[in-house]
């Protein structure tokens, strides 16, 4: 009840600041005056007036991308994907040059973040491609390139309802990591009855410590901040009780049963595994509805070709496979692919590795970019933003522990003037008596401070611009006709991707998951078609059955494909190719 | 063992008094839809005291999947056992048996102590019909077998929605097959019956000398026949365990169906279901699952199908993406647990006691079954049968069902003269008919001119569609005695959990040592291995209440306890309490799945109140 009571004041507290945070900023619109010299990247007076250096919770997310849809209606849509467990709209928005064909038959790029509810900042990232190439659009070719043939489709969270659970309440910064939807942790019969408890109402969950001349941790004394173990034959000062919270349902245990105790990004189809074998999955895939909301979407959209997760932390470009036992499915050609765009990633990412989930990381069963590429045949990336690379722009030593938060403090003491610890004070516990509460605040450690957000969302931004770039481009190349006796003509047509991705990958063609593309003669009676296998020996196999729409089952990245007719007729003739993810393009002979 | 038998046959002998004694008011015959909804409506109407009926949800043809609901009494009881017909849509057959189970508990509780007894005290959930779009073309004509919802598919990957269905080319009403003569065909006519057409092996010498296809035309004009069908996914292709990804029927992904994720929800939203009874192919009680040993599983063992690594993936074989040291650990269970293999054991042999059904086929291995879903995911006990078979050419014994067999001993799987293979249930299905006087249970292969085959002898026949899975309609009624009997004796084995030899020892005049059993007077374990591994289903969670002006000296006032074994298996526990004497503590020991039992006990020597 008490619980209830506080997390009612605290949601009009946040509801009060949405408000002040929304009249601030239509303020400050008309303060912003053109800077007598753009720095090269951002725009140098948007339409749309959007601070780069903090975090936004769902409402403010919704707000911006509606102000980006107003400001530039034919380059952005804002829609839903469908509703939260709680009933919040999971909002998309579409960018693509919207009078120049239809968005959704240009080779697409799905872009999600937020996944896990305390790793927010893919939103911010998300969200900041959305409005950066709007803006851009109208003075920068490259992008606008960008946005005449390609289309992106950008959904900034994925997990409304916890996103706003993890800012407006009081958490630490790896809680939570689920949805709301309840489940009971701890087998008795109720779900979330123990949560954690803000002992000192800062809004923060930190750690609790109780003075024990018997404990075995004491005070670093250079920062006693810290806390560290004690030396073998040191007497220890305190004894640590883990983040604050209270023993809510009496059984002996403190804060065993909080919000979820699953993992949505163990929810989805693709090598999927109960939760015995993969700690976090729930009853089945795509249980959540926040999910399969996601996947619902993917699967009517046969053109996206890319797509890109955020998460947070540890400065990793990651690709599958998330488990070994789904190392067949990536296969060597597709391989290819991932590591040239991992590789790109890597130079526009310092302090960023590229790396194989199950081998570099951990194992993984059900996770939602196994799915994308597993299921969809989709090249697919999760970023895990902000690293310890970022603090000093140096990378670890090999020596240094990689559990040492030493670096964590003298960031805090040196850049952020202790901004980002709560230092120890004391406070009544009903259960343990008088303890001290301390430590990290949740909005530090695993997201940038202000001044290293920007820079985090545009260089990421980048990266997924290039994985978008390069996904296929189909042309046709060229079309030459030869006269043949009887008044045949032979019709002979190169079709071309000029980019990196294929038009399938191997996952996707092997499986059929999307249809072939075609490539259409029209002009006239076409006798026969044929797929050229080796141009230069000129060994062709027919195709049978509606020759006149030849079945193409990839155009390689950076390939071409060449086909053969024989028609009735003199032309001149119009080759059409038509590829699902690789979009449209027609050439007529000479 | 001898008492079991002796009361198994008086249950017998009352149940088929109680057919006589209560009537059918179900005929006994096939029911569309419609009439499954007016008869399941009527139940409710007039047994609405123990009996509801819901809908989970509408089908893409706004078809409702009925849940009925049967209890005794209006507070909500735990345990629970819930049985699902149709899962294989083809054999509707088992819609037929679990819409008159759910008819049998609702005539004659209140007539028959041991129903009446058994509804105090569990629920009992009935889906007739999992998958009602589905099982509606046994009464579609053109006849066809379809075990399909109408989800639209694109079969064959061709762009194109299901643009090649199978077609009724000779108009006479049926769906049959289709052969073709043409000596590099690879079929040929089996030799023992005429009707049937087998596969020829070249290794024994046989040479096939037909092409053979479902009986249609060429739609699309790309020389494969009826290979985009319309619809659809398989409610028992579309469960998470052994799931294929990208095969025939299975569904986008796992539980993308309104019908299975209807089930499924249901499932989870009922935590005191602790066995579900089905009727699939997915045989587990005639020959009961046996646990296999664990093998290594090769890198890309479940990637190849996107599944998770479940029992029949194919194993061991490299793969070209392969390099040494890939091979993953398998910690997936792909066969029943050790612990819980001799309970399907015991079960399966009180089933062949009671129904006195022999002559099984051998059961199927389920890719994405529901019934293996049940056990390996939610961890729930999951049996399952055929809700038919064809007999050995018996003659049916039109006075008592299978009564006229029973002279024989069980032994569930068939003892054929010669090795069972893919034709034998063919085999015996025709024979059986014939011997019974029914004449259309084959379509007489008959020569057609067909469009796509001009200047070629074309026939149409074969088999008729549902007959090996279905028994002609008149016989329905009698043959669903043994399986309720059974599904009644099922729900009765569930865990049951009591309190007992609670003892109360003084320590001092204010402290008490309080020791009690928690007790399992139920057949079944309070949860199954798979239970505890999965951890979906709930242990017996113990409460000690205390009041404010006592406290513990030792143990714990709210605990999850280990699972407690059957027939009297006990867990003791026990607590120091400190407190007045004279006053006293609540102990209660619940699970959903085991009941709940609770006792109030004084801090006294001796104890009780």
């Amino acid at each position: 009840m008490k619980t209830t009571h506080s997390l009612a004041i605290k949601a009009l507290f946040a509801l009060v600041a949405v408000v002040c945070t929304v009249t601030a900023q239509a303020q400050s619109k008309k303060e912003m005056t053109e800077s007598a010299l753009k720095a090269m990247g951002a725009p140098n007076n948007p339409k749309v007036e959007v601070a780069w250096n903090r975090y936004y919770d769902c409402e403010q997310l919704a707000e911006i991308m509606h102000r980006i849809e107003k400001a530039y209606p034919n380059l952005a849509k804002v829609t839903s994907i469908g509703k939260s467990y709680k009933g919040k709209e999971m909002w998309l928005i579409t960018v693509s040059n919207f009078s120049n064909g239809d968005a959704d038959k240009k080779p697409g790029m799905y872009i999600d973040g937020n996944i896990h509810s305390n790793e927010i900042q893919g939103a911010e990232v998300a969200l900041y491609t959305a409005w950066y190439v709007t803006e851009m659009y109208s003075s920068n070719d490259w992008i606008r390139r960008l946005l005449d043939e390609k289309t992106l489709y950008i959904v900034p969270t994925i997990n409304p309802d916890a996103r706003d659970y993890y800012i407006h309440q009081p958490n630490t910064a790896s809680s939570p990591r689920a949805g709301l939807v309840p489940r009971d942790d701890d087998g008795d019969g109720e779900a979330d009855e123990d949560r954690f408890d803000d002992l000192d109402k800062d809004g923060n969950i930190t750690q609790m410590r109780i003075k024990d001349p018997n404990g075995r941790w004491v005070a670093d004394p250079d920062d006693p901040r810290i806390m560290l173990p004690a030396k073998a034959d040191q007497p220890g000062q305190y004894t640590l009780l883990g983040s604050e919270g209270l023993d809510n349902d009496g059984d002996g245990f403190v804060n065993e049963d909080g919000p979820g105790s699953y993992d949505p990004n163990r929810d989805w189809a693709w090598n999927w595994a109960p939760r015995y074998v993969q700690g976090g999955a729930d009853h089945y895939p795509f249980v959540f509805p926040e999910n399969r909301s996601v996947a619902d979407f993917i699967l009517t959209r046969t053109n996206i070709a890319a797509a890109q997760s955020f998460h947070n932390n540890g400065g990793m470009i990651l690709r599958g496979p998330g488990a070994q036992t789904d190392l067949r499915t990536y296969s060597p050609i597709d391989i290819q692919t991932y590591d040239f765009l991992g590789r790109l990633g890597e130079e526009m990412l310092p302090g960023y590795k590229y790396m194989i989930i199950y081998k570099d990381l951990y194992t993984v069963y059900g996770g939602e970019i196994d799915w994308l590429y597993g299921a969809r045949g989709i090249v697919t990336f999760s970023n895990e933003l902000w690293t310890n690379f970022d603090y000093f722009r140096r990378q670890r030593g090999e020596n240094e522990n990689p559990r040492d938060r030493s670096t964590l403090y003298r960031f805090d003491k040196i850049l952020l003037f202790e901004e980002g610890v709560v230092p120890w004070k004391k406070v009544s516990h009903p259960q343990y008596g008088e303890v001290e509460v301390g430590g990290f605040k949740k909005a530090w450690t695993r997201t940038a401070p202000s001044f290293m957000i920007e820079d985090m969302c545009h260089r990421n931004m980048a990266f997924t611009l290039f994985h978008l770039y390069h996904t296929p481009k189909v042309e046709v190349d060229s079309v030459s006709t030869k006269a043949l006796p009887g008044g045949l003509t032979e019709v002979f047509a190169v079709i071309t991707n000029t980019r990196v991705i294929p038009t399938h990958t191997l996952q996707d063609s092997r499986n059929k998951i999307t249809r072939p593309d075609w490539v259409t003669l029209t002009g006239g009676n076409v006798i026969s078609g044929s797929i050229l296998q080796n141009r230069f020996l000129g060994i062709a196999q027919e195709q049978k059955h509606r020759p006149e729409r030849l079945e193409i089952e990839t155009i390689p990245g950076m390939g071409a494909v060449y086909v053969r007719w024989i028609v009735e007729g003199k032309g001149p003739f119009t080759v059409t190719v038509d590829s699902e993810k690789g979009g449209t393009y027609s050439l007529k002979s000479k | 063992m001898r008492r079991m038998v002796e009361t198994c046959i008086t249950v017998l002998f009352m149940m088929f008094s109680c057919s006589v004694l209560y009537g059918q008011a179900i005929p006994s015959k096939y029911h569309t839809y419609d009439e499954m909804t007016s008869a399941i409506k009527n139940l409710a109407a007039s047994h609405g005291d123990i009996l509801k009926v819901e809908s989970l949800g509408k089908t893409l043809k706004g078809r409702d999947i009925w849940v009925i609901t049967l209890r005794k009494g209006v507070a909500e009881k735990p345990r629970a056992m819930l049985v699902t017909g149709g899962v294989d849509a083809v054999q509707i057959a088992g819609s037929e048996m679990a819409l008159r189970f759910a008819e049998h508990l609702a005539n004659t509780c209140g007539k028959i102590d041991s129903v009446t007894k058994l509804l105090q005290t569990t629920t009992i959930y009935v889906i007739p019909r999992v998958s009602p779009d589905a099982a509606e073309s046994y009464f579609e004509r053109p006849l066809r077998e379809r075990s399909t919802n109408f989800r639209a598919a694109d079969d064959d990957k061709d762009g194109t929605v299901d643009e090649d269905d199978v077609d009724d080319v000779n108009k006479d009403g049926v769906m049959s097959m289709m052969r073709v003569k043409d000596p590099r065909g690879e079929w040929m006519v089996h030799p023992e019956d005429a009707r049937i057409m087998k596969k020829a092996d070249p290794a024994k010498g046989e040479k096939g000398s037909y092409l053979l296809y479902t009986e249609g035309i060429d739609n699309d004009k790309d020389e494969h026949w009826n290979e985009d069908a319309i619809g659809g996914v398989d409610f028992n292709r579309n469960f998470p365990f052994n799931y294929q990804f990208f095969s025939a029927n299975a569904g986008v992904h796992q539980v993308s169906e309104i019908e299975t994720r209807a089930v499924a929800e249901f499932i989870f939203d009922h935590p005191s279901i602790g066995a579900v009874f089905s009727f699939s192919p997915n045989d587990n009680l005639t020959t009961p699952w046996k646990a296999e040993p664990r093998r290594p599983s090769a890198a890309g063992d479940a990637g190849a199908s996107g599944g998770f690594s479940g029992r029949g993936t194919g194993g061991g074989g490299g793969t070209p993406f392969m390099r040494p040291g890939d091979e993953a650990p398998n910690l997936a269970v792909t066969s029943v647990l050790e612990e819980d293999q001799p309970y399907y054991e015991y079960i399966s042999k009180q089933f062949l006691d009671i129904t006195k059904l022999k002559d099984a086929p051998e059961p199927k291995k389920g890719t994405g079954a529901f019934s293996d879903w049940i056990y390996y995911h939610t961890g729930r006990w999951s049996f399952s049968v055929r809700p038919w078979w064809p007999p050995v050419a018996a003659r049916r014994d039109t006075s008592g069902g299978d009564m006229a067999r029973r002279t024989r001993p069980p032994t569930g799987r068939a003892q054929a003269e010669t090795p069972a293979d893919e034709y034998t249930e063919q085999l015996r299905a025709l024979k059986w008919y014939e011997a019974n006087g029914y004449k259309d249970a084959a379509v007489r292969w008959t020569k057609v001119q067909h469009p796509d085959f001009p200047d070629r002898e074309v026939e149409i026949g074969g088999i008729r569609p549902f007959i090996i899975s279905n028994p002609p309609g008149d016989s329905l009624n009698t043959l669903a005695q043994p399986y309720a009997k059974f599904m009644i004796y099922l729900a009765g084995q569930l865990p049951n959990v009591s309190l007992g030899h609670t003892k109360v020892e003084k320590v001092n005049d204010n402290v008490y040592r309080l020791t009690l059993d928690v007790v399992n007077n139920g057949y079944l374990p309070t949860n199954s291995g798979l239970g505890v591994r999965v951890r979906w289903p709930r242990n017996v969670y113990l409460t000690l209440g205390l009041s404010k002006d006592q406290s513990l000296a030792s143990g714990r006032a709210r605990q999850s306890l280990r699972p407690i074994k059957g027939n009297g298996g006990y867990q003791t526990v026990s607590w120091l309490v400190v407190g007045k004497a004279g006053s006293t503590v609540t102990v209660t020991a619940e699970s959903p799945i085991a009941g709940k039992a609770t006792e109030t006990i004084t801090l006294r020597e001796g104890g009780r109140p």
